[in-house]
């Protein structure tokens, strides 16, 4: 290891510190380039190769998740994640022990997951591990035992777990958010499930589940790191053979009811020395073409640090640590909401103050250098983003997901770079509603809900 | 298998005024991570200004001589890139990820606020707003959020490590202009700071630059220390504490020696075996087969001069806090008692290997690692060989270490229980 010395070291006494430096010519940024290719058998499969660290990620993605429960109804809200959960649980020829010991003995992961568009199951390890990961992993989605016991275990965890959860304010509001902004559509239910739900998901179901989605045109997979595009295909050709290979059928998605007027929630969170905010509306799908104008719209609103949000609530008044607004894409529809932790006395002066921001953005044009500044940042940050491997499988795959273009990543940084303060604007007044909110504040409720009546109809929710 | 998962090469060199720098050259992406690290945590701060260390990394935000409150945020923000900074017990370290061709910036933007900065009462008191409502947001707002407080408080009784990096109230209210300037007077000077440049560089190019940058910054006045006096708990002690919460969590408490030291890397085959994965022990007990827990971890805080090792577990309801805490102390008794067998044994050591090779995927990990390396044990290339030790640890060596820190020490235990009953 190279310790050495500057041996001459010249006098820096001339360097005028009031000058920022230029900066260096900026190297060209490509996305990394990727295999994509569809098996016989209808999987859509996604390599990346980097062979810089012995190291093998395999993602499989289902095209399912919390948003399907709606066929079965409320009633059984959290059966896709149950059911993902429950597939790691044992197979036909490993018992749970099994599966756990053998994977943790490897120093790798088998883990599994789900959300309202997907179901996620992923192995990480070693190169000379991955064999057998993968063959652990191939066997859980193929040969799942469903076992009762098994079943009853995780839902008494699944339940414990939701008790434990309603003592975090921002858990709470962001669900009485959801279930707002959503009304109506598959979306408003609870992916994770309720107390009064999951005691009525049985195995039966979850086998029912299975056998709808778990089909391969409805899978993805990605392969990441140490492995060739070869080496993937012939690794899912022999060891992920399906039984059953009928065309998956997907459910009409309805849309979520329209806001009109804003409607305040308040959820009264015993001993709160600040109040949890989530406040918002519908947004937009992820493969809408605004997107990305709306990504430098909400970048420039409350999307960084910098932004004017968190500017004027941190820098400027110091209500909070901080604040963020986004616009959540999902596959079938969306959501923007800003949220943000303060102080119990200035609840209703926060939401006044990001009211006033989202229509000043609607009134008057965002300056040209407030603009340029904003873009920088994110086409900047975008190979910072793409660090490792996996972050890059992991932009792949919300293509994939989403049904949009393999060239997308390649266009990018132009498509930033070309938004206007015009279409910025019209974005704006398109898709921000300011007097159509849902408000949503896990507080102290005494403290609070007089000055939170001034913005529209208030109910005081009890039970989550 | 080879020992030796790492090998990155580190060149470093010092300034005249003392600068540190350490550069880490890795051309594969277009990024660039500036990290100047300064040798001063909360275990520095006075009786009375508990909670200066953190809010004055705020302050380093606020301006300096020529740069704007928030002008360095908006800099390095609208050069496409991140930063951020954290406060520790032992030291506080800044970053900035850019572009690699915005290397100079951050170098001018690190080299102003070390030499000058512009503090004004307005900006102090709205970071005071501030720094307040990050406490209630990761302490005093959240369930469990003051159990690491009072883990120091107990089992660091007494030394610099009682009392959390967050601070207290009203020590945070009562910080002065004045005190915010002694600050930095008193701890950020080049010859406290270790500079670390990785990524996409040219070695002799950032030579040049920081020489250009820090090369004319002098030193300024280091004063003296507080003294760190950690002693042993003087007999078993235990706390509960009664919290907006729904499930108990009962958790057993140790005073161990610091980082990297011998008795640490022993340790974290102990944690891995007992908890954390569902092969673990008290997992596969309490967790799947008695249904007691609703889950159970064992980890350390690692801090340089001494270490807490925590055993918890979250109950499920019905589950009673005594009778866990005995399952808990049980276990570690059994540990000392029984075989270690070779499969969980060679398991912790795959697991390891595992997290070895992965620390290299991400720049800012390996400067956040190497700069405390150096600082704490001046060994800038520990990374590389962190998993040999590891690898040499022995049976033998684990239960040892076990009997002489777990078993013939003193405890804390310390209970977290539901304010209003779960009908």
């Amino acid at each position: 290891m190279g310790k050495s010395k500057i041996e001459k070291i010249t006098s820096a006494v001339t360097l005028d510190r009031s000058r920022q430096p230029k900066s260096g010519k900026p190297k060209d940024v490509s996305f990394p380039e990727f295999f994509e290719t569809k098996t016989d058998s209808g999987i859509s499969v996604v390599v990346i190769e980097d062979r810089k660290l012995p190291l093998v990620t395999s993602r499989f993605i289902f095209k399912t998740g919390g948003y399907a429960d709606d066929q079965w109804g409320k009633k059984y809200e959290g059966l896709a994640s149950l059911t993902t959960e429950l597939l790691t649980k044992g197979t036909e020829s490993r018992s749970a022990s099994v599966i756990a010991d053998e994977v943790d003995y490897l120093g790798a992961s088998l883990s599994s997951g789900s959300d309202y568009d997907a179901i996620y199951i992923s192995t990480y390890s070693l190169k000379k591990y991955f064999d057998s990961v993968f063959a652990i992993a191939a066997d859980v989605i193929l040969n799942p035992a469903f076992q009762e016991a098994e079943m009853n275990r995780i839902k008494e965890q699944r339940i414990n777990s939701l008790l434990s959860m309603s003592d975090d304010g921002d858990y709470i509001s962001d669900n009485i958010f959801r279930s707002e902004v959503y009304k109506g559509s598959p979306y408003s239910l609870q992916s994770e499930g309720s107390k009064t739900s999951v005691p009525n998901i049985t195995t039966d179901l979850a086998r029912e589940f299975y056998t709808r989605y778990f089909r391969p045109d409805n899978l993805i997979i990605a392969m990441v790191g140490d492995i060739s595009p070869e080496e993937a295909i012939l690794k899912i050709n022999t060891e992920l053979n399906f039984k059953n290979t009928e065309k998956t059928l997907y459910p009409e998605i309805i849309s979520p009811e329209k806001i009109s007027g804003s409607r305040v929630y308040l959820y009264d969170k015993k001993g709160a020395v600040q109040s949890s905010i989530k406040v918002g509306h519908q947004g937009i799908k992820r493969n809408n073409p605004d997107f990305i104008t709306l990504n430098v719209m909400n970048t420039l609103l409350g999307g960084n640090f910098s932004s004017r949000i968190n500017k004027n609530l941190r820098e400027d008044k110091g209500y909070t640590y901080g604040s963020k607004s986004s616009f959540n894409c999902q596959r079938f529809c969306g959501d923007f909401s800003v949220s943000t932790e303060v102080k119990n006395e200035v609840t209703a002066d926060t939401i006044n103050e990001i009211i006033k921001e989202i229509k000043l953005l609607r009134k008057v044009e965002a300056g040209k250098n407030e603009l340029k500044n904003v873009k920088n940042y994110l086409t900047g940050i975008f190979p910072l983003q793409l660090e490792t491997p996996n972050a890059v499988a992991q932009k792949v795959l919300s293509l994939k997901l989403n049904d949009l273009p393999s060239d997308y990543f390649n266009k990018f940084i132009k498509e930033i770079n070309d938004v206007t303060p015009d279409q910025i604007h019209e974005a704006a007044d398109k898709y921000l509603h300011p007097d159509d909110m849902i408000i949503s504040v896990a507080g102290n409720v005494n403290e609070i809900k007089d000055m939170m009546k001034q913005f529209g109809e208030l109910s005081v929710v009890e039970e989550q | 298998m080879s020992d030796q998962t790492l090998n990155l090469e580190f060149t470093e060199f010092d300034l005249p005024n003392g600068l540190h720098c350490i550069l880490y050259q890795d051309n594969t992406k277009p990024n660039v991570c500036v990290m100047p690290a300064y040798q001063v945590g909360s275990k520095d701060e006075v009786k009375g200004q508990k909670g200066i260390a953190h809010l004055f990394e705020h302050m380093m935000f606020q301006g300096s001589e020529n740069v704007s409150k928030t002008g360095h945020f908006d800099s390095v923000m609208k050069a496409g890139g991140t930063c951020n900074a954290f406060t520790g017990f032992d030291s506080t370290v800044y970053f900035d990820l850019l572009p690699s061709n915005k290397l100079e910036l951050a170098l001018w933007l690190e080299s102003d606020r070390m030499n000058s900065l512009n503090i004004t009462q307005t900006n102090l008191d709205n970071q005071i707003s501030v720094v307040l409502e990050e406490k209630k947001q990761v302490m005093d707002n959240i369930p469990y959020g003051t159990m690491t407080s009072n883990y120091l408080m107990n089992v660091f009784k007494g030394s610099q490590y009682e009392i959390s990096v967050i601070g207290l109230e009203e020590d945070i209210k009562s910080f002065t202009v004045k005190e915010a300037l002694n600050f930095h007077n008193n701890y950020y000077s080049p010859e406290n700071c270790v500079l670390m440049i990785s990524g996409d560089i040219n070695i002799e190019k950032t030579k040049d630059l920081i020489n250009k940058y820090f090369g004319s910054i002098n030193k300024k006045n280091l004063i003296q220390r507080e003294e760190n006096i950690i002693t042993e708990l003087k007999k078993n002690d235990s706390m509960t504490v009664e919290d907006n919460v729904q499930l108990s969590i009962v958790s057993v408490c140790f005073q161990i020696p610091g980082e990297e030291s011998r008795e640490d890397f022993d340790l974290e085959y102990f944690t891995e075996i007992i908890a954390n994965r569902e092969s673990s022990r008290l997992h596969k007990k309490y967790v799947y087969e008695k249904n007691l827990f609703k889950s159970v971890h064992a980890n350390k805080i690692c801090l340089k001069e001494a270490g807490i090792l925590i055993i918890f577990a979250m109950l499920n309801p019905g589950t009673d806090t005594e009778q866990a805490a005995k399952i808990l102390n049980d276990e570690v008794k059994l540990f000392y008692e029984s075989e270690i067998n070779d499969r969980e044994f060679e398991r912790i050591r795959n697991q390891l290997e595992f997290r070895d090779v992965t620390k290299n995927l991400i720049m800012n990990n390996i400067s956040i690692e190497t700069v405390k390396n150096y600082m704490n044990f001046k060994d800038t290339s520990l990374i590389n060989s962190s998993f040999k030790k590891f690898s040499k640890v022995t049976k033998a060596d684990v239960k040892e270490t076990v009997k002489r820190y777990l078993i013939d020490r003193n405890n804390f235990t310390l209970n977290y229980i539901p304010k209003i009953k779960i009908q």
